[in-house]
């Protein structure tokens, strides 16, 4: 109870906290490199807030666009693990560079968050000049393709669970049949499972010069 | 079109039934699925995993297979989230394989219908072939419909039903050839022994004249001589009539005026019957092919049968010309008490008739037919009833001929 109060109180306090915070913004550092910052109104969506500590990995990928051309993008992937009670994120940017940071607590989380820069674009993809202006376009997904893959799995098991974990030996082939036709309709079924967004948005910023 | 009509009629029950389904499914799938991921089932697992963090806390030593617990709940309960947000896909995937397993079921069905009318329409046809046929009188009937089914069963009652149809039909044509025999055998042997009977006793008395010693045996012996020759004369018109039977010469046509035929007949035989009022009914000249002699022989045997049916008693004849499709027809109408319906169907026939022996050989009517039907006409009773009866001629329109 009193763990569900405290929650609810980190998320209205971080919702409160990104609402006032300046909305995202691309700067073109020193490289000629499109680096995203200010992100902390990702964090401010109700529905971004509670899936964080669902100890899914919840992912978020960045895009940047120009006239519906896509310059380049980034991930940010962050799982909560509810026995440490830690975030770890993982960033991937568009130069191919990782940083993978544990956090401990959402107050951490949000902190990080707000210092966090991005490359969203290399040299070679942004060309010259610049662009002046561009879209930041954010999907939230709520668990990665590994998890997707297993509750898959583990959904295509629990449709011949009956016929092969309690229950004796299957011989006679009329079964066997039964039980390959409930593989292919779990198969059938499984497939449906699929991640969608949890959450998108787009935000059209103009690129300033950075350091 | 019946068959699209058919065929429209079995989409349009499929996708109602489909519908039905779907509608009916969705629900019990969505209710099923929203009981699997209930939000209950969720929270009692995120409470037993919690539990388990707590108890490693407090249990240090078996903290491992407290971790190992945590991380098997923490997995069901992420597995759980994860067919949490798919489930409005699972259940619409859930609803597609229902769909078309239900279709292809239907379809099935459908086609397993379809082909079964298919096969049978053909069948049918032929079974409805073979009842035309059998109404029409054919007999000895191979529908070549088999098997055990209805339908095979209906073929082969009807097979069997034209075998007993023609199997009674030879018997009858045999008993009524065989009787039509008899009967004939019973006149020949009647028309003969009368005379011959006569012209026996008219010998023994000539007999008895030769051996007497009577006054007047010249007279008695002129009349019984008279006698004999009358009762060979009967003989000879008995054979003369069979004669006229068996060679029925063939007429001789002319263009002539049919109304005008009527009218000779009618100035001319009309007081022929005493009691018996022969009528002409007005009608303008109507020409026909007509052998003059053989049309009259047919007037006055029709006439003459009438006038026996009257039995005495006053009566009329009409005569009345018209036309019936491209032929002139002569009827012959009165108002006697119809024809006996014991020899209706067999009318035409030789030998049918209702007369009693001596009284003719049933052979008038017989003779008229064959005098028509040589025309290319014919004659038909149109009429029978206890106020009267009407018999038809026909003859063929006699067109002018050019000069």
């Amino acid at each position: 109870m009193r763990r569900g109060v405290l929650v609810a109180l980190a998320l209205a306090s971080l919702c409160a906290a990104a609402r006032a915070a300046p909305p995202p913004g691309v700067s073109l550092d020193a490289g000629q490199r499109l680096v995203a910052g200010r992100l902390a109104a990702v964090l401010a969506e109700e529905a971004v807030a509670r899936q964080l500590e669902s100890g899914l990995t919840t992912t978020f990928v960045f895009r940047v666009e120009v006239t519906g051309r896509v310059l380049g993008g980034a991930r940010v992937d962050v799982r909560y693990d509810l026995w440490d009670e830690a975030f770890e994120v993982v960033t991937v940017g568009a130069d191919g560079r990782g940083e993978r940071v544990t956090l401990a607590g959402r107050a951490a989380l949000a902190t990080w968050w707000s210092s966090l820069e991005l490359v969203v674009a290399e040299r070679g993809a942004v060309g010259a000049p610049a662009p002046r202006e561009l879209v930041l376009a954010l999907e939230v997904v709520p668990f990665s393709a590994s998890e997707q893959d297993d509750a898959q799995r583990w959904f295509v098991r629990s449709f011949g669970a009956t016929a092969t974990s309690d229950g004796p030996q299957v011989t006679d082939p009329a079964e066997r049949r039964g039980d390959s036709l409930e593989k292919v309709l779990g198969v059938l079924m499984a497939t449906s499972i699929r991640s969608s967004a949890l959450y998108t948005t787009r935000w059209a910023v103009a690129v300033t010069k950075g350091q | 079109m019946r068959r699209l009509t058919t065929l429209l009629i079995v989409v349009a029950a499929v996708a109602s039934a489909a519908a039905l389904f779907q509608a009916v499914q969705s629900r019990l799938s969505d209710a099923a699925f929203a009981f699997t991921v209930h939000p209950d089932v969720l929270t009692q697992l995120e409470a037993s995993r919690a539990d388990q963090r707590e108890l490693a806390r407090l249990d240090p030593a078996r903290r491992e297979s407290y971790r190992v617990r945590f991380d098997e709940l923490d997995t069901t309960v992420q597995r759980l989230r994860v067919l949490a947000h798919a489930r409005v896909r699972l259940v619409d995937r859930y609803n597609l394989i229902l769909l078309v397993v239900f279709g292809a079921g239907v379809l099935a069905v459908a086609s397993a219908v379809a082909a079964r009318q298919a096969r049978l329409q053909p069948r049918l046809a032929r079974l409805r072939d073979a009842l035309a046929a059998l109404a029409r009188g054919q007999t000895d009937l191979a529908v070549g419909v088999g098997g055990r089914d209805v339908v095979g069963r209906i073929a082969a009652m009807i097979e069997e039903t034209s075998r007993v149809m023609a199997r009674d039909r030879r018997r009858l044509a045999a008993l009524q050839n065989l009787s039509s025999w008899q009967e004939a055998a019973r006149r020949h042997a009647h028309e003969m022994r009368t005379p011959l009977t006569g012209a026996r006793l008219e010998l023994a008395r000539l007999h008895d004249l030769l051996d007497g010693a009577a006054p007047d045996r010249a007279e008695a012996m002129r009349q019984a001589a008279r006698g004999v020759e009358q009762e060979l004369e009967r003989l000879q018109r008995v054979a003369a009539e069979f004669t006229s039977f068996a060679r029925l010469p063939s007429p001789r046509l002319e263009r002539l005026d049919v109304t005008a035929l009527l009218g000779e007949f009618v100035a001319t035989y009309g007081g022929a019957w005493p009691g018996v009022d022969v009528r002409l009914r007005p009608a303008e000249p109507t020409w026909a092919a007509v052998d003059r002699d053989m049309l009259r022989q047919v007037l006055v045997n029709l006439c003459d049968n009438s006038a026996r049916a009257f039995a005495g008693r006053p009566g009329t004849i009409d005569l009345e010309v018209g036309a019936v499709k491209d032929m002139v027809s002569v009827d012959v109408a009165d108002d006697g008490p119809g024809v006996d319906p014991a020899v209706r169907d067999r009318l035409f026939e030789p030998y049918a008739t209702t007369r009693g022996l001596g009284e003719g050989m049933g052979l008038g009517l017989a003779i008229s037919k064959k005098i028509l039907l040589d025309h290319g006409g014919d004659l038909e009773l149109t009429d029978s009833s206890p106020r009267g009866t009407r018999f038809r001629l026909t003859l063929p329109i006699a067109v002018e001929e050019a000069p």
